[in-house]
C-alpha cells in the first residue's frame, strides 16, 4: 500500500505508506503550498480536493506566477 | 548542401543591409525562414523581467512586427534583470522606453507598443492579426485573460513563470493542448513581491523565444502537452509529459 511521491523542486522520491490520500494532504505532509504546486497523477493534473490511490505515482513541481 | 553563397544569393528579397545583418543566422535557418521571421508578428504580453529578454531577441533575430503591451513605468528595482531599461529610464513608461531601445537595435522591425492593462477588449484588437502570443506577464488574472482571447483566435501562447530560482514553460494550442487556465487550475499568484534571482527570466525567457521560432519555423515540436521546469539552484531541467482527460469545461468557457 504504497503511493509513490516525486518532488522535482529537492529531486526527493517518498514512498507514502497509505491505502489512499488526498492531494491537500500529500502537500500538508511534504509541507508545499497548493497555491504554487503542480500536482499529476500517473500524467494528470489533479487538484486538491482529489484522492490518490495506492500503487500511483505522483509528479509534483513548482510554479511560479512571476515574469 | 547549397554553399553559402548560394543560400545568400537566393535572399533576394532582403536588402543588403539585412543579408549583413542576418549573415551569422541565414546559413543555419535558410532564405527562406529568414523570410519567414519578416513576415511574422508576435504578441508580447508584459515588458518586465521576461518580456525584456524576449522582446531584445525577437527583434534582433528578424521577427517583422512586434506588439507589445505594459502599463508600468520603469523602476530602480527592475533594473537587477530588466535588461531593456537603464538608469537614465527611471520614470519613464517602459513600452516606449522599450520601443526606442528596440528600434535602435533593429530598425527593419514594425514595432507596435501599448502602454495599457491587459484586457479583453484590448486583446480582441490585437490578438487576431498575430501569428504567436508570449506570456511575459506577473500574474495569473492577466494570463488567463490572454488565454480566453488566444483560445478564441485560435493562436498559440508561449507561456512561462519565474520566481527566485524556479521557472516553468510551456505551449498552449486550442486542438492540441488543455488551455492554460485548465492547466494550471488551482495555482495562485504569489502575494507581495516576486522575488527572483536576475538570471532567471533571461534564461526562462530565451526558452520563450527558442518555442517562438519553433513554431513559427516548424523547426522540432513545439513543449505542447510538456512542462519545461527549470532549477537554477542545480542546475536542473526536467520536462514532464502532461496527460489532460476533459478540459472542455474550462476552456470553452
Amino acid at each position: 500500500m504504497v503511493v509513490k511521491v516525486r518532488v522535482l523542486e529537492s529531486n526527493e522520491c517518498i514512498e507514502l505508506e497509505v491505502k489512499e490520500i488526498s492531494v491537500r494532504e500529500i502537500l500538508s505532509k511534504l509541507g508545499l503550498t497548493l497555491s504554487e504546486h503542480i500536482v499529476l497523477k500517473n500524467g494528470e493534473v489533479i487538484t486538491e480536493d482529489d484522492v490518490v490511490e495506492d500503487g500511483s505515482e505522483i509528479v509534483i513541481f513548482t510554479v511560479k506566477s512571476g515574469g | 548542401m547549397a554553399s553559402i553563397e548560394g543560400v545568400f544569393e537566393s535572399c533576394r528579397e532582403l536588402s543588403s543591409e539585412e543579408l549583413e545583418r542576418y549573415s551569422r543566422q541565414i546559413p543555419v535557418i535558410g532564405c527562406e525562414k529568414q523570410l519567414k521571421l519578416k513576415e511574422s508578428s508576435v504578441l508580447v504580453a508584459g515588458v518586465g523581467g521576461l518580456g525584456s529578454i524576449i522582446l531584445y531577441y525577437l527583434v534582433a533575430a528578424g521577427i517583422g512586427r512586434v506588439v507589445f503591451i505594459d502599463d508600468g513605468i520603469v523602476e530602480l528595482s527592475n533594473l537587477q534583470r530588466q535588461i531593456l531599461f537603464t538608469t537614465e529610464d527611471i520614470g519613464k513608461p517602459k513600452v516606449l522606453v522599450a520601443e526606442n531601445r528596440l528600434k535602435a537595435l533593429n530598425p527593419h522591425i514594425k514595432l507596435i507598443p501599448l502602454q495599457a492593462t491587459i484586457t479583453e477588449d484590448l486583446l480582441e484588437k490585437y490578438i487576431r492579426d498575430v501569428d504567436v502570443v508570449v506570456d511575459a506577464l506577473d500574474n495569473w488574472e492577466a494570463r488567463f485573460v490572454i488565454d480566453k482571447i488566444a483560445w478564441k483566435y485560435w493562436k498559440p501562447i508561449v507561456h512561462a513563470g519565474v520566481g527566485e530560482y524556479y521557472g516553468q514553460l510551456t505551449v498552449i494550442k486550442r486542438g492540441v493542448t488543455p488551455c492554460l487556465r485548465c492547466l494550471f487550475r488551482g495555482v495562485k499568484s504569489s502575494r507581495g513581491r516576486v522575488t527572483v534571482l536576475a538570471t532567471t527570466p533571461g534564461i526562462l525567457g530565451l526558452l520563450e523565444v527558442n518555442e517562438v521560432f519553433k513554431l513559427l519555423l516548424g523547426l522540432s515540436e513545439p513543449l505542447y502537452n510538456k512542462i519545461l521546469v527549470f532549477n537554477g539552484k542545480k542546475p536542473s531541467i526536467d520536462i514532464v509529459e502532461i496527460k489532460i482527460s476533459d478540459c472542455s469545461e474550462i476552456c470553452e468557457n
